[in-house]
């Protein structure tokens, strides 16, 4: 979600190669993303090969804004 | 850490990894070379030199119009089969936007300074055409400040500075003409980044090898 968030959009290569994700594990991550509806998923050829292009929804990215709001509020607690 | 800078650091992450084969620097190059030779070229006293420079504008405009068409086809290519496609979002942080438009205030307080001394006769144009190097190699370091700011890298302030530095050079070597001061650095620069980004491509395509994704290798069999 992070990788995603700092970029406008991305493919599974990258994602793969930033993350340390396999494969089937990225996929079933985003598949269950897309499922939520936090990520769109766009397929299209380039050089005849299929390319599975992600980017991240408005209410994917206020999501994930939220979750950092919570984390942090957690980690302030933890600094008490 | 604070969380907003780790998100910036994954961003800078994320850049360092794109723009690692050379195409900033090989673009930034190859625009200098041209603008610099279309602006400054004396003007034509034969019919081979009006063609020359009537060529360069023609080059220049279609390196305006398809270089863009060009790269992008180039990468889908080259680049994104060994480091993956991911499309970076436009720089949009309240401190760049007023960078962004301190620089502009300045280019333009700057002209209007120039041309004002240049009408009341403190300076000459020739002085003004002298100075072109220092002036630019201080404008310069506002793109290694861009490109620093992007990647988190300290180096590009390297460019910055030797920009300027080779400016000041230029300004205050006596003993060469203006005319050859300004073809040195402006060519000189502009080859040596248009190298730089030849020579970091060539180092990119040897350390990245094609990756086949799963989906292109269900696709071929």
């Amino acid at each position: 979600m992070t990788q995603l968030y700092v970029v406008e959009e991305a493919d599974f290569l990258f994602l793969m190669r930033k993350t340390g994700l396999t494969w089937g594990n990225l996929s079933s991550h985003m598949s269950k993303l897309e499922e939520a509806g936090y990520i769109e998923v766009r397929k299209e050829f380039q050089e005849k090969k299929p390319h599975t292009i992600l980017k991240m929804t408005p209410s994917g990215r206020t999501a994930f804004q939220k979750y950092r709001a919570m984390l942090n509020k957690v980690f302030e607690g933890l600094q008490e | 850490m604070t969380e907003e800078t780790s998100l910036e650091t994954v961003e800078q992450d994320s850049v360092r990894e794109l723009t690692q084969d050379g195409f900033i620097e090989f673009n930034f190059g190859v625009l200098l070379l041209l603008f610099f030779n279309i602006i400054y070229r004396p003007s034509a006293s034969t019919i081979f030199e009006a063609w020359f420079n009537l060529s360069l504008v023609i080059l220049c405009l279609f390196y305006i119009i398809f270089a863009f068409s060009f790269y992008k086809g180039f990468k889908k290519k080259y680049v994104y089969p060994r480091i993956g496609y991911a499309k970076l979002r436009a720089v949009h942080s309240s401190k760049a936007i007023l960078g962004a438009i301190t620089i502009f205030i300045l280019a333009v307080a700057e002209e209007i300074i120039l041309i004002y001394i240049i009408s009341i006769d403190v300076v000459t144009i020739d002085w003004v055409y002298r100075w072109i190097p220092a002036f630019f190699g201080l404008a310069a370091c506002t793109f290694s400040f861009l490109l620093k700011y992007r990647t988190g890298q300290n180096r590009y302030y390297l460019l910055g500075v030797l920009m300027t530095i080779t400016g000041f050079a230029a300004v205050l070597a006596d003993f060469i003409s203006t005319d050859m001061a300004l073809t040195m650095y402006f060519d000189g620069w502009s080859i040596a980044i248009l190298v730089l980004g030849a020579i970091k491509f060539v180092l990119f395509i040897r350390k990245y090898p094609i990756t086949n994704t799963p989906e292109a290798a269900d696709c071929e069999q």
